[in-house]
């Protein structure tokens, strides 16, 4: 005699279906980058960059646009210039990593003194990235930097 | 500078003026008190020369008290005992000419000069005797002729008992009594001629010492200026090339997207396209460098400075270059002078590594087809250390091994000419010289000389760097 309910040695159950098993397109979650530098030709540029790698790029030509487009919560990634002209970039990565969901923070500057480095890392960013960017360490660097913050 | 300058030249012109104003003065007063200065000097000559007249005719007077009976007998011999006198009186005072006695009938009976003992006076002078018997008690003078010169003749009649005897004469010349009226005029003006000659020289002096110092102290300002002028326009081209950097960057991005499209389309005419894209990321690659070697040119050096061992850096480099110089088909040598035996010196690694590697890679470009590279380091005695970069290549003309570290001087066809003149900036920065010798076809040398540390170099580098690990077992 079999008790009713589901077997406790067996919790699952085996159904058999006669149709076929329709092709799932597996849709990989998009990583949302936010780039906010002053010079547009630069974002736009790296922008079309990120966007031909699979990447959503976000747009922002300042920092108070940087600042709003993050407490939008969609980026998964920020790449920020330190020095612009209305917020400093260092203080939009204190504001990233102090967000509900912390988004990790690539700094990218001219100026790769010392100073600037420490005050970077020192503000929480995850890598530091010196300008002129090659195209090959920005695509290296993305998902490490996106790994770093789960981790 | 200008007010200096301004001031300056109004001084000199005041000054100027002054003097000229001044010597006006003096001068006009003199010709003012010339006058009463001539009339002085006259009334002097005249009272000067009545006293000798008035000497001779006391002496002709006493002879003739002396000598009892005519006392024209006594005159007519005057000369024998008169003859000195007159001839002293006349050679003492320059301005005197003659110096006579003339009898009542006009015959020289005395003279200074011997030779016109019995001649007759001239007619003017007979008048003159004239005239005096006239006046009896009166001397006169008359302007006359003597040869050429003008001359006032003063004249002192002799009286001997009523009767005039002789009269004495003095001639004195006109031009010469002038010269000594200038004379005296000039005496009273000569000390201030004298005080403002010297004043003057003192001034010019000045004013030519303050000359040179205004143009010396203008030069070094127009030099200032210039070198100014230069930073600044270096600080523009160096904000210039700054900004240049991002569209570069940019320009990269695009670039890279670009490949990636072409990629995904299919044909030979996509790999051309790519190949063209290749050629455009070069040029831009180019002008990164460009930019980021002129940077580096303007940049003022932030030093780390350690201790460096001159063996242990050489051979460092050497092991750097060895795949690529080996790649080539180059080879590497090392000579390291045992006289350097471990001798260090004080400088920045990284800037020494850059300096021997940017000689290396100019070595590389100049050996294209195969050589030898040397790396050397020597010292003399206690001297300092010589690192030598050697190369078999193709070597510099001597018309342009001078200008080799100009800046934006080069031999390659794609290069930007700055590595060499950043080489000799880093080297000079760091307290060392460089030198290179080429010959064509047989190679080039270059030569860093570095002093090696001294004692106060390496307390000093103890105090900044903290102590190391193994100092510390130690």
């Amino acid at each position: 005699m079999r008790a009713p309910g589901p077997d406790p040695r067996r919790p699952w159950r085996v159904t058999t279906r006669n149709e076929p098993i329709a092709h799932e397109v597996v849709e990989m979650a998009t990583d949302t980058v936010l780039i906010v530098d002053d010079d547009r030709s630069f974002v736009e540029a790296l922008a079309t960059f990120l966007e031909d790698n699979g990447y959503r790029p976000l747009r922002a030509v300042n920092g108070c646009d940087g600042r709003e487009v993050l407490r939008q919560g969609e980026a998964d990634l920020a790449i920020v210039d330190v020095h612009m002209p209305d917020l400093d970039g260092v203080d939009l990565l204190v504001e990233a990593s102090c967000l509900a969901r912390p988004v990790p923070v690539i700094m990218i500057s001219s100026d790769d003194g010392k100073e600037t480095v420490n005050r970077c890392h020192g503000a929480g960013a995850v890598m530091f990235m010196a300008k002129p960017i090659t195209p090959d360490e920005l695509l290296e660097a993305i998902p490490r930097a996106i790994e770093r913050r789960a981790s | 500078m200008a007010n200096r300058h301004a001031l300056g030249k109004k001084l000199a012109i005041l000054g100027l003026i002054s003097f000229v104003i001044v010597a006006a003065v003096v001068e006009s007063a003199s010709q003012l008190s010339k006058r009463k200065t001539d009339a002085e000097i006259h009334a002097r000559v005249q009272t000067d020369t009545f006293r000798l007249l008035e000497t001779i005719r006391d002496r002709l007077l006493q002879r003739v008290r002396a000598a009892p009976g005519l006392p024209a007998r006594a005159i007519a011999n005057a000369n024998d005992w008169l003859a000195p006198f007159l001839a002293s009186t006349v050679i003492e005072n320059e301005t005197y000419v003659y110096a006579m006695v003339v009898s009542h009938s006009g015959t020289i009976v005395a003279h200074s000069d011997g030779t016109q003992i019995n001649t007759q006076v001239p007619e003017h002078i007979r008048e003159q005797i004239t005239v005096a018997r006239g006046r009896k008690r009166w001397a006169s003078e008359l302007d006359a002729w003597f040869g050429d010169d003008r001359i006032v003749n003063y004249a002192l009649p002799v009286m001997v008992d009523g009767a005039l005897v002789a009269t004495a004469h003095i001639g004195v010349s006109v031009p010469a009594l002038d010269q000594q009226k200038a004379d005296e005029r000039w005496e009273a003006r000569r000390m201030f001629w004298l005080a403002a000659t010297a004043c003057m020289l003192v001034v010019a002096t000045g004013c030519g010492i303050a000359w040179l110092m205004i143009t010396r102290a203008r030069r070094t300002d127009e030099a200032e200026a210039r070198r100014n002028h230069l930073a600044e326009v270096g600080k523009l081209a160096g904000g210039l090339v700054h900004e240049i950097r991002n569209p570069l960057n940019a320009m990269r991005m695009q670039i890279a997207v670009m490949r990636g499209k072409l990629k995904r389309l299919p044909g030979e005419e996509s790999e051309a396209a790519a190949h063209q894209l290749s050629r455009l990321e070069s040029e831009v690659l180019r002008l990164q460098d460009l930019a980021a070697s002129f940077l580096a040119y303007g940049r003022p050096p932030t030093d780390k400075l350690q201790e460096l061992d001159a063996a242990e850096i050489l051979g460092d480099v050497a092991d750097f270059l060895q795949a690529e110089f080996e790649q080539r088909g180059l080879a590497i040598k090392l000579e390291i002078d045992p006289q350097v035996n471990g001798a260090t010196m004080v400088m920045d690694r990284g800037k020494l590594r850059q300096v021997l590697l940017n000689l290396a890679d100019n070595a590389l470009h100049a050996m294209s087809e195969g050589g030898t590279l040397t790396l050397g380091v020597t010292r003399e005695a206690s001297g300092p250390l010589s690192f030598t970069v050697k190369d078999t290549g193709r070597g510099i003309p001597k018309d342009r091994l001078a200008s080799v570290f100009d800046a934006f001087f080069s031999m390659k066809d794609d290069g930007n000419g700055l590595g060499l003149s950043i080489v000799k900036q880093i080297v000079e920065s760091s307290g060392g010289t460089i030198r290179v010798q080429s010959e064509i076809g047989c190679g080039t040398c270059f030569t860093l000389c570095f002093p090696t540390t001294t004692k106060a170099q390496r307390r000093e580098l103890r105090i900044v760097t903290p102590a190391q690990p193994s100092e510390v077992t130690a």
